[in-house]
């Protein structure tokens, strides 16, 4: 008996043709293809052609990245300086606040002021020595340096050290138009921030048992009493009464910067018991 | 060939050396060929699938793992490129093993009267083959050339393993009669 397959392995082998011939062909052609295909992924002149460098395409392009890039600083810049200018106007509204605060603080106090005056006037005879007191304060036995510091107007009442800046007048400007709601308070009213600065200046200035500060309407033209309304015009007139004896004042003053007084008159003796050195 | 040996045929084919490849050509066109033709069973499909074959490994010798046995790496592909091939092309093959009908007897030249060990006559091994019918003409070829087992046989002709094994012995009984036995 033969084995199986030993036999048929045999066999086979046998029959087996020489297919290297075949296959090196196969190989070579497959080598062949490869090197075909490889150029389509490595550099070519075609794709030379695509990175060329192109001088004038080159500054075209940088030309415009330049412009793109200075429209970008100048939209920058311009986005910064608006956030400069609401930085501003909030720390400007906040110094409104901070003023609207201070003149209800001296709302409260020219209140009480204003009490205290109405009881004083039932008990104490009147005292006319008001004039005195203006023209030469020192010269008074009541005055004190400690009291009534040295008077200098115009640096006492300076802008700066008022507390008041341009900005104010937004917040005025705001007041104003409260005021305009109703017209007789308009013609009368001033500000509270007006109000509380000219009290300290003129009680700076010596005047005491200062009352009725209000605006002149009848005392000037009216487009000169309502500065904060016409913002061309820089004076403003007020009176108000002072001294025990309720002795009428004008005062005028300007706005543009803060309050300034510019000069206060006794309006019964037509007397100019103060007038700014500056003016 | 040793692994060391193959493993320089590849590093050889992965260099661009063709030598590479004909060396693994020389040790291994046989046993590949044999393998393919025990599955396809025709000479003309053999030698296409074995040219394939050794392009392919040209090709692909990169994917080759070193130390995993490289005779039975080159089996795998051998066998399931002629199977690749066999369900393209020879689907009536595949077919002819699920049907239900019994071809067993047709070719058979054995009388009734003789036993199965007994020999007939002494012919050639591959008349011999050619005298069983083509079921298990397949499972021979498959089993004895190509090295596969009755499972992956079972799995590839999609036939219980049971009918294969079955198949295959009366094969080989009717093989002993031509003077050829299993070792």
């Amino acid at each position: 008996m033969k084995n199986l397959e030993k036999e048929y392995k045999e066999q086979i082998s046998l029959e087996t043709p020489d297919l290297w011939s075949r296959i090196e062909a196969g190989v070579d052609a497959y080598e062949s293809s490869k090197k075909e295909a490889a150029p389509s992924v490595s550099v070519t002149d075609t794709d030379t052609k695509v990175v060329r460098f192109d001088t004038k395409k080159f500054i075209n392009i940088i030309g415009k990245i330049s412009v793109a890039a200075v429209l970008i600083l100048a939209v920058a810049a311009t986005y910064n300086v608006t956030r400069k200018g609401k930085s501003d106007s909030s720390t400007a509204t906040e110094a409104a606040i901070a003023d609207m605060q201070n003149a209800s603080e001296a709302t409260e106090s020219y209140d009480s002021f204003k009490e205290a005056e109405s009881a004083e006037m039932s008990e104490s005879p009147i005292i006319n020595d008001s004039p005195s007191v203006i023209t030469n304060p020192e010269s008074d036995s009541s005055y004190s340096k400690d009291t009534y510091p040295t008077l200098s107007p115009s640096e006492a009442i300076r802008p700066g050290e008022l507390e008041s800046d341009t900005n104010a007048e937004d917040s005025m400007g705001e007041s104003a138009d409260i005021r305009l709601i109703d017209k007789s308070a308009r013609d009368l009213a001033l500000s509270w921030d007006d109000a509380f600065i000219i009290y300290k200046g003129l009680t700076e200035l010596g005047l005491t048992d200062i009352t009725e500060l209000k605006a002149e309407k009848d005392s000037v033209d009216g487009s000169l009493i309502y500065g904060p309304d016409y913002k061309d015009i820089s004076l403003n007139v007020a009176g108000f009464f002072a001294g025990e004896d309720k002795i009428p004042y004008l005062l005028f003053y300007r706005t543009e910067s803060g309050i300034e007084i510019i000069a206060v008159k006794n309006n019964e003796t037509g007397e100019f018991i103060y007038i700014n050195p500056t003016e | 060939m040793t692994e060391a040996a193959f493993d320089a045929c590849i590093a050889a084919i992965l260099n661009g050396n063709k030598q590479g490849l004909k060396d693994i050509y020389d040790a291994y066109l046989d046993y590949i060929y044999r393998i393919i033709y025990g599955i396809v069973g025709r000479r003309e499909d053999a030698e296409d699938i074995t040219s394939e074959f050794f392009i392919k490994l040209w090709q692909q010798a990169d994917r080759y793992k070193s130390g995993s046995g490289h005779k039975g790496y080159l089996a795998t592909i051998a066998r399931n490129m002629a199977l690749d091939h066999m369900r393209k092309y020879k689907k009536e093959v595949l077919d002819s093993f699920t049907k239900e009908d019994d071809d067993d007897v047709v070719n058979e030249p054995v009388s009734s009267s003789d036993t199965e060990s007994q020999v007939i006559e002494n012919i050639a091994i591959k008349e011999a083959i050619s005298k069983l019918n083509p079921k298990e003409q397949q499972i021979i070829n498959m089993k004895v050339l190509s090295e596969m087992t009755f499972a992956e046989i079972s799995e590839t002709l999609r036939v219980p393993m049971g009918t294969v094994t079955w198949r295959y012995r009366e094969a080989v009984k009717k093989l002993r009669r031509y003077g050829y036995e299993e070792s």
